[in-house]
């Protein structure tokens, strides 16, 4: 159900903004909406986003040296202690980045001398000091690499110079070349038609090799230095925990700012306005009274063209599947909400789907133990929460379409008196059967989209579209069916009856369809295409099948991996211990393999059976797009704040 | 006796034919599928470790169509008798169950390839806005529809054959 919403306008004296807002943040249950004119007050906010910011880059740099977090719920903490841990957060983050800027700093100079002292390599056999290697009035020096093909080519061309070559790779050779300097611009222009690339020593001193050696010194300490550091950042992620702790402190007054920013103001006091759900008005002004009683709290609906954020409500067993409404999208505030409508068959066709009653319990118990243990939050919560009702639904539908951990039923069963009852259709023996199960179920569950949608349309007094837009297809559908029903030895009488259903029906669609066009010739085009949509259900209908085929697919790959167990097992006959050493090995394999096709299976299943309700159901009736309902309140992500 | 008598008297040999094209297709799909996803979520994932989760999901969902050739290869193989204890099947049944593998082979490598293309898409759009990653995983499944449609008739044709 999607929950009613009210508009809250609160006005109270300035001196009690804060406090209010805190209230209000504490209450969790209003949406603000941003005033008219902004109030100037950015750099507070600015400070606290800073904040934010730094604490939410000093935790990631800890993470992975932290020690890993252990599974479980978050700890409970209350707004206090989270206030009161927060200057010593700040000053533990103010010493990791210290740490983490030290650590960049000896990485840079290392990665610097690094570059530096392998370019230096290749003239490590030059043993004159290179300060020496000075152009002076009558000589000038060249220093730079050649390949070995330039500096055969050189040593040809007979110029005045002295050449001399040095270590490097054939590609890039280090050559020193002595020139007279009225020659200078000559020898440099015909290095140049070489590749020559020039290489200059910059401030250094002494020779190439004693730099090299005393780089490597240098490098030596810095390593120690880093290893320092890196030993420093790994106990401060034992404290991890605190940071992320004051992070979400900060990323609560952090939220509290933003929304002061979005008050409207007078001199003295300030206007609020906001959503709030009808349900929770009086929770929001016992809030607001709480910190003052000079305050003014107005409830009222919405106006047109105020947009109503949605949130959802549900019963209890229904809730987890909002989590398969919101990954599609909400609802439209003035539609209707398809959670409750859909649940059921989910349900249905999830077990169907994975159709094997030892995936079903190992799922049920697994996702059930997974909720009361580590009591997950939001989203996770809801997903576990269709996984273990899935999981349910899987044991039931296993028993009635599946088998038990690939193994049949008749197997599991043998020798009692109701060996043979289950299950009530085979896949791989009767897929006739099956298909039309699974496409029977899927014209019920469209059948039901449409009959939403023609319900949806008399709520708004829209009777032609209810009939003509929605309800003539079921109609027509319907007369379609009967067409078959002497197939199935139904009298023919039933085909007749049926074939004029779909004829009026049709000419129904086809009048609905063009009843907006103007022209004539509008209106017939528009109105076959309108009829032309059959096509879409029977794509439909077909797309149900995938109920049948992967079930299926859970039943078939189970039996191989037991069938595959069974070769292996078979192969240690000889002795006791062998049999036993076999049956170790075997049943280890098995577990694994069942384990992995059970994940495997279950996310197919959860992904086909949302898409049954994506496509097929919603397409019929579903109106996508409405806005989610953010109310300013604790978002923490490492600790749960309760007051 | 010439290749055509060879092959005409010996069914056995065209099923088996048929259970490699299933499975070697449409796994040779799967592989490249989860491979180009893979690559994909690689990326994204160096960016940010915590998107592993819906990264992974999306990287799995080309890794169906393997299964489903598997499938279908076991099932042609267990029928022709080829998984020991069974009889030599006529040709013609034999060619029968050549042909109900195709579906499911070149159905499986193609929509496998395509399938991981549209997952790789899926998992960039992870990488930019997270909470949408339910759609992205849509977006995947809708190619996937048409591998288990011919999972479907692959298992309706073996199913029909009689040996």
């Amino acid at each position: 159900m999607i929950v009613p919403m009210k508009r809250l306008t609160l006005i109270a004296m300035q001196s009690d903004k804060a406090a209010i807002l805190e209230a209000l943040q504490a209450a969790g249950a209003v949406q603000i909406i941003s005033a008219a004119e902004p109030t100037g007050e950015e750099a507070d906010l600015a400070k606290l986003e800073n904040r934010v910011q730094r604490l939410s880059s000093a935790q990631l740099l800890l993470k992975p040296l932290a020690p890993k977090a252990k599974m479980g719920p978050k700890p409970e903490k209350k707004l206090e202690e989270l206030r009161a841990g927060m200057p010593a957060a700040l000053q533990f983050c103010e010493e990791v980045e210290g740490i983490d800027h030290d650590l960049a700093a000896v990485r840079n100079d290392m990665d610097k001398r690094q570059a530096l002292s392998e370019s230096l390599l290749p003239w490590s056999e030059l043993d004159t000091r290179i300060e020496n290697i000075k152009s002076t009035n009558t000589t000038k020096y060249l220093t730079g690499m050649l390949t070995d093909e330039a500096v055969a080519k050189l040593k040809e061309e007979n110029l005045d110079i002295a050449l001399e070559v040095y270590g490097g790779t054939e590609k890039a050779r280090a050559v020193l070349i002595a020139c007279n300097a009225a020659d200078y611009a000559d020898v440099q222009a015909r290095v140049k038609a070489l590749d020559f690339a020039e290489f200059s020593f910059g401030a250094l001193t002494g020779t190439a090799a004693e730099n090299i050696q005393r780089m490597q010194a240098e490098t030596e300490a810095d390593k120690k230095r880093e290893e320092e550091l890196v030993a420093k950042l790994k106990t401060a992620a034992e404290s991890r925990p605190v940071l992320c702790h004051a992070l979400d402190e900060a990323v609560i007054d952090r939220d509290r700012e933003a929304a002061k920013q979005e008050l409207g103001a007078t001199g003295t006091t300030f206007i609020m306005e906001g959503w709030v759900r009808a349900d929770e008005t009086e929770k929001v002004e016992a809030a607001a009274k709480s910190v003052t009683d000079a305050c003014y709290c107005e409830f009222r609906e919405a106006e047109e063209e105020e947009n109503e954020p949605v949130v959802l409500k549900n019963h209890k067993l229904i809730e987890p599947y909002q989590a398969v409404t919101n990954l599609y999208s909400l609802p439209d505030y003035n539609s209707v909400d398809a959670t409750p409508l859909f649940a059921v068959f989910y349900f249905i066709f999830f077990g169907m789907m994975l159709s094997d009653t030892g995936y079903g319990f190992v799922l049920a118990v697994g996702c059930y133990l997974f909720l009361k243990l580590l009591k997950p939050q939001g989203m996770m919560r809801q997903l576990a929460g269709v996984l273990c009702m899935g999981g349910i639904s899987t044991i039931v539908m296993g028993l009635f379409f599946g088998c038990l951990f690939g193994v049949p039923w008749s197997t599991v069963f043998k020798g009692l008196p109701f060996e043979n009852t289950f299950p009530f259709i085979d896949s791989s023996a009767q897929p006739i059967q099956m298909l039309a199960l699974c496409a029977g179920m899927g014209i019920v569950h469209m059948y039901f989209g449409v009959c939403i949608a023609t319900w949806e349309c008399i709520k708004k007094g829209d009777w032609i579209g209810a009939i003509g837009d929605h309800f003539a297809w079921l109609t027509c559908v319907t007369g379609l069916l009967m067409l078959a029903a002497p197939m199935i030895g139904m009298p023919q009488a039933v085909a007749t009856a049926g074939k004029w259903i779909a004829i009026v029906s049709g000419v129904i669609l086809f009048l609905a369809g063009g009843r907006e066009s103007k022209s004539i010739g509008g209106k017939v085009a528009s109105g076959a295409f309108n009829c032309y949509n059959i096509t879409g259900w029977l794509g439909d209908v077909l797309s149900y099948a995938r109920v049948f085929a992967l079930g299926l697919s859970t039943g078939v790959i189970g039996l191989v991996l037991n069938t595959l167990g069974g070769m292996l097992y078979g192969a240690f006959q000889n002795g006791a211990v062998l049999q036993a050493i076999g049956f170790i090995i075997t049943g280890v394999l098995l577990v694994f393999l069942h384990a992995f096709m059970m994940a495997i299976n279950t996310l197919g299943t959860f992904v086909h059976t949302a898409r049954l309700q994506y496509v097929e159901f919603f397409g019929k009736f579903y109106e996508a797009g409405g806005k989610p309902f953010k109310p300013l309140k604790y978002n923490s992500k490492f600790v749960q704040v309760d007051d | 006796m010439t290749f055509f008598d060879f092959i005409g008297s010996n069914g056995q040999l065209l099923a088996a034919c048929g259970a490699a094209f299933a499975a070697m297709f449409a796994g040779i799909g799967s592989a490249m599928g989860v491979g180009i996803a893979g690559q994909a979520g690689a990326g994204v994932v160096a960016e940010d470790p915590d998107k592993f989760g819906s990264v992974l999901v999306l990287q799995l969902l080309p890794g169906t169509q393997g299964i489903y050739g598997l499938l279908i290869g076991f099932v042609i193989a267990s029928k022709a008798g080829l998984l020991g204890g069974g009889s030599a099947i006529s040709a013609v049944a034999g060619l029968q169950l050549f042909f109900a593998a195709l579906p499911i082979a070149f159905g499986g490598l193609l929509s496998a390839i395509a399938q991981g293309k549209a997952a790789a898409s899926g998992i960039m759009m992870v990488g930019k806005r997270p909470e949408e990653s339910g759609k992205a995983i849509i977006f995947a499944v809708m190619v996937e529809t048409y591998a288990v449609l011919a999972l479907l008739f692959s298992f309706l044709l073996v199913n029909g054959v009689a040996v």
